[in-house]
C-alpha cells in the first residue's frame, strides 16, 4: 500500500478526483483489502468528526450484511 | 475540478453484477444510516438489525436507482420506509403481559446483549473513537486542521479552501490526506482490537 494509494483514497472520498481516476481507485479498494481498510477508517473519522457515529460501533455490520446476501443469493 | 458523483460508478458496478462495490457503499454509509435509524429507536440491537435491513433492501433494489437523485437521498428514502415499516411491525405484535418485573428486566438484558453490536465494548469503542478522533484533530498542525474542518465540517470543495486559505489545490489536497493519516494512525489500534 503506498502512500499515492492512501492520498488518492482521500481525494477520493471527497469527490476530488477524475471520473478515470475515480474508477482506477475504486477498482483498487475493491481488490486490496488493506486499501478497503482505509477507505472505512477515512470515512469513520470523518463520521466522528462530523458527530454521525450511532450509540454502538459494529465494524462487523458490513460483513455481516454481505453474508445476508449471500444466503439470500444461495437460496435463489 | 468540477466534483464528480462518485457513487454512481459504485451503482453502476453493482447493476452490472459487481457485489464487492455494494460493500465500498456499505462502509461509507453505515454510520450515517445507523444514526438516521437512531432518530426513531433506542435499542441498539434493532437499530443494528434495521440498519442491516436497509441496505439489504437498498441491495435488492438497486436495479430501480434512476440515478435523478444523489445514492444517499435515495438510500435515505428507503431508509426512513424501512424505519416505518419496522416500527408499525413492532406496534402490530401482542405484548405479552404475563412477566414479571424481574422476567422483563432479564427479557431486556438478553435483548441488548444478544448481537455483537449490543456489547459494552461496542459502546465502548464508539466513545473511545470519538475521543481519540477529537484529540487527534487537537493535536493538528494548524493548517491541517483547517483544511480538514473545512471539508469534514462545512463541506466546502477543495478549490474554496484553497481560496480561503490563500494557497494551491494541491497544498490543501496534501494537507487533508495529511490531517487524515495523522487521525488513522491514532485510530486504528483500536479497531485492531476488535
Amino acid at each position: 500500500m503506498t502512500e499515492k494509494e492512501r492520498k488518492a483514497i482521500s481525494s477520493l472520498m471527497d469527490a476530488e478526483i477524475s471520473a478515470e481516476k475515480s474508477r482506477e481507485v475504486f477498482t483498487e479498494i475493491m481488490q486490496n483489502q488493506d486499501l478497503t481498510a482505509v477507505w472505512q477508517r477515512y470515512h469513520l473519522i470523518s463520521d466522528a468528526i462530523r458527530r454521525q457515529l450511532p450509540k454502538s460501533v459494529s465494524m462487523s455490520l458490513p460483513d455481516q450484511i454481505s453474508d445476508a446476501l449471500g444466503k439470500d443469493a444461495n437460496k435463489k | 475540478m468540477e466534483q464528480y458523483d462518485t457513487d454512481i460508478e459504485l451503482v453502476n458496478r453493482i447493476k452490472q453484477g459487481d457485489k464487492t462495490a455494494f460493500d465500498v457503499l456499505v462502509l461509507k454509509y453505515q454510520h450515517r444510516i445507523a444514526v438516521l435509524v437512531s432518530r426513531y429507536m433506542y435499542d441498539p440491537a434493532e437499530i443494528h438489525d434495521v440498519t442491516q435491513e436497509v441496505f439489504i433492501k437498498a441491495y435488492k433494489a438497486i436495479h430501480l436507482f434512476r440515478s435523478e437523485s444523489a445514492f444517499y437521498t435515495w438510500l435515505y428514502r428507503i431508509a426512513i420506509n424501512t424505519v416505518k415499516n419496522h416500527i408499525a411491525s413492532v406496534a402490530r405484535k401482542p405484548v405479552d403481559v404475563e412477566y414479571d418485573e424481574m422476567n422483563i428486566s432479564d427479557k431486556h438484558y438478553h435483548q441488548f446483549n444478544l448481537r455483537d453490536t449490543s456489547t459494552p465494548e461496542n459502546f465502548l469503542l464508539r466513545d473511545e473513537i470519538e475521543i481519540v478522533v477529537f484529540e487527534a484533530v487537537e493535536g493538528l498542525p494548524e493548517d491541517l486542521r483547517t483544511a480538514l474542518l473545512l471539508r469534514e465540517l462545512d463541506g466546502l470543495t477543495y478549490e474554496k479552501i484553497a481560496d480561503v486559505m490563500e494557497c494551491p489545490v494541491g497544498t490543501v489536497r496534501s494537507r487533508i490526506y495529511r490531517a487524515r493519516e495523522a487521525i488513522e494512525v491514532r485510530v486504528k489500534p483500536l479497531l485492531e482490537r476488535e
